[in-house]
């Protein structure tokens, strides 16, 4: 029979690190507690099965992500448990260690953050703690060591624990007391910790700072837009047309060869749907990899722990918490993984609240369409008309998440309990698997989902029903200034993906999406339909399994139907007297 | 004195904690016990929450949540040493 071994420890421990060096998988990972939400497993050397975990403090469950563990490890499904503690803070991590020693399970430690501890002169004397917990101690780096076989098979040759119960008391307090007198006694006179200068990192003195913290915040926003759709992200986007442009050509001068005329069904299909429309979609490839590079850094880094720490403040006002800010933040890249993690919030109507306010934030996948029409129509100045997309998309949420606090979410009260990690530099190992894995995503998505929506609307426009749906809708936009059937269809198709409204935009007008189909107050318009009307099919998705109600799900549709129609009439109508 | 009524860059220490809700006992698993010093390092710039410093980690509570730890000044200078 297989063996199967857990992963079991505090969160950001390096549990999922070490997981993906083990299995060769490419999990998230992100220096902030919490990354992990859902058991998954792998294979290390093809035959003893690996489980990563979401992490946990103690065997008492709190919010949902962490009773996916504490019910794992209680099921004793597993042959083994990898207790993975943390070398820079062994005291808590320890708390643990001593109650999964209660349970009936095979478990050893694992001692991670080796490297770090032996940084900043932390010594740990692993045999003597061995002999004191009475199981296998391993010393690790789950980023640095190259051979883990080690730390496997002491796991598999480790029977049960024998430790004497840490005694329990009437008081929760009481026995919590005992616990840690009793690591504090006998585990910790192994460990030697140098006396700290300062336990607040020079960077923690700028990023906290009362004064600077919130302008700071700001700035690398800020940077994050600017480095995206300013100069390095406009260089990308030219190269990419560039290839594209190569490519097209290329196809085209290959049909004429083959004797095909551009009247042909063939013809068109390939070069308006597959060129114009799907590679329209794949020449934002580089320019959205930069984003998730520039939000895979701000993750890694440490900063989203302190991002939700100063806006916590703010965000209480919206029905919302501090925490909000990692699934919101992570909405700027794709909604599916963001709504997921909305997990990490304990209170279920902040949860909630969270989840649902996301797929107002302009997600990547909506980048390609701003960016294209807005340049079409206004030129150099484009950005403007993003910036104000990216502007009304968090107005929108806040908007929202307001309006439901004064009506519907009185008086709740959460809890904003973080652990704040150290700073730490990126692996380039993790970035290079976050890299990976989006262009996989991207690239897999354009050749499926996007072209068969892209065949599918080209096909309506051949058997000419296309313009009889548009007909149907366009009463529906033209109070919006966008009331044709072609541009009704595209806003439409968003659904489907939101790339898909720039495929089959392009796709429906020719080769060159051009200015003359809009005004500026109707691409405004048709912008902020995009942005905040139903989300697309897989965010969509993911909503109704986090809301778990079908009753809400409905309500949530109508809200964002009617809240989309309304807002994109009001930009209208403003930007028409204003512009 | 509670914990939320202690001043950035003082120390205190824990007298004990309320475990009359989930929280309270979260509290206790995460090394906030009778005895523990605890430092407030950092205070976010809308007065809440606030980040502490215990056991050699950095944790941050709301003042609401801090409110739930009994807190005398800190007068061992022992726990310290660590
Ligand atoms: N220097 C150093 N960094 C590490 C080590 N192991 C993990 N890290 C970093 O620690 C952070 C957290 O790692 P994760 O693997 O996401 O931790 P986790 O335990 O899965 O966290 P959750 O899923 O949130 O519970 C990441 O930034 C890692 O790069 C290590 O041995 N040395
Ligand atoms: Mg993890």
């Amino acid at each position: 029979m297989e063996k199967i071994i857990a992963l079991v420890g505090n969160p950001n421990c390096g549990k999922t690190t070490l997981f993906n060096r083990l299995t060769g998988s490419s999990a998230r990972v992100g220096n902030w507690p919490g990354v992990t939400i859902e058991k998954r497993s792998g294979y290390y050397r093809g035959i003893i099965s690996i489980v990563d975990l979401p992490g946990i403090y103690a065997l008492s469950s709190f919010s949902p992500e962490e009773k996916v563990a504490f019910d794992y490890i209680t099921a004793k499904k597993a042959d083994a448990v990898i207790n993975i503690v943390d070398a820079t803070c062994m005291e808590r991590s320890l708390y643990l260690t001593t109650q999964l020693l209660e349970m009936d399970i095979p478990v050893i430690v694992a001692v991670n953050f080796m490297d770090e501890a032996k940084r900043r002169g932390i010594k740990i004397d692993i045999s003597a703690l061995a002999e004191k917990l009475g199981i296998e101690v391993v010393p690790l780096s789950a980023v640095k060591d190259k051979n883990f076989d080690t730390l496997i098979n002491a796991a598999l040759k480790m029977n049960k624990p024998i430790f004497a119960p840490v005694r329990k008391y009437e008081s929760y307090q009481k026995s919590a007391l005992e616990r840690y007198n009793l690591i504090e006694q006998k585990f910790m006179p192994h460990i030697i910790v140098p006396p700290k200068i300062s336990v607040t990192s020079v960077f923690d003195k700028i990023a906290l700072n009362k004064f600077f913290a919130l302008p700071i915040f700001a700035v690398i926003m800020l940077f994050v837009f600017y480095i995206v759709f300013g100069s390095v992200g406009n260089i990308l986007k030219t190269a990419a047309r560039f290839l594209m442009s190569v490519l097209s050509n290329g196809a085209e001068n290959m049909l004429i060869k083959l004797g095909l005329k551009s009247t042909d069904f063939l013809y068109s299909l390939l070069l308006d749907g597959v060129f114009g429309g799907v590679g329209e979609v794949l020449c934002f490839l580089p320019q959205i990899l930069l984003l998730f590079l520039l939000l895979s850094l701000i993750e890694a880094s440490g900063y989203m722990a302190r991002a939700a720490f100063l806006t916590d403040g703010v965000l209480r006002r919206f029905s919302l918490t501090g925490k909000s800010v990692v699934p919101l933040l992570m909405g700027f890249g794709c909604s599916v993984p963001a709504i997921m993690s909305s997990r990490i919030i304990e209170n279920p109507s902040q949860r909630r609240m969270t989840a649902l306010l996301i797929p107002f934030m302009p997600c990547s996948a909506k980048l390609p369409v701003f960016v294209l029409l807005s340049s079409a129509v206004m030129g150099e100045k484009y950005w403007l008309a993003v910036a104000f997309m990216y502007l009304l998309g968090i107005a929108s949420a806040l908007f929202t998440g307001g309006t439901v606090k004064r009506t519907l979410l009185k008086g709740n009260n959460s809890t904003f309990l973080t652990e704040l990690p150290d700073y730490r530099l990126p692996t380039l190992r993790n970035i290079a698997a976050t890299l990976k894995e989006k262009s996989a995503h991207f690239v897999s998505k354009a050749g499926t989902v996007i072209l068969l929506g892209t065949f599918f609307v080209f096909v309506l426009r051949e058997t000419g029903l296309l313009n009889f749906i548009g007909g149907l809708l366009s009463p529906i936009f033209l109070p919006l200034g966008f009331g044709t059937a072609e541009l009704s269809v595209s806003a439409i198709s968003g659904f489907i993906a939101k790339e898909m409204v720039v495929s089959t935009l392009a796709m429906l007008s020719g080769d060159e999406i051009s200015g003359d189909i809009f005004t500026v107050a109707s691409m405004l318009s048709f912008l902020t339909y995009c942005l905040i009307s139903p989300p697309c099919m897989a965010s969509c998705a993911a909503l109704i399994g986090e809301i778990k109600s079908a009753k809400l799900s409905f309500g949530v549709l109508i809200y964002y139907l009617t809240f989309s129609w309304l807002v994109s009439f009001i930009v209208y109508r403003t930007a028409l007297i204003v512009i | 004195m509670r914990l939320n009524d202690v001043k950035p860059g003082e120390k205190c220490v824990i007298k004990s904690v309320k475990t009359h809700n989930t929280f309270g006992k979260r509290l206790c698993d995460l090394g906030f016990v009778e005895g523990t010093g605890v430092t407030v390092l950092a205070v976010a710039p809308l007065g809440d929450p606030i980040e502490f410093y215990l056991r050699g980690y950095r944790i941050t509570l709301r003042k609401n949540e801090a409110a739930l730890v009994e807190v005398v000044p800190d007068e061992r200078e022992r726990i310290w040493k660590r």
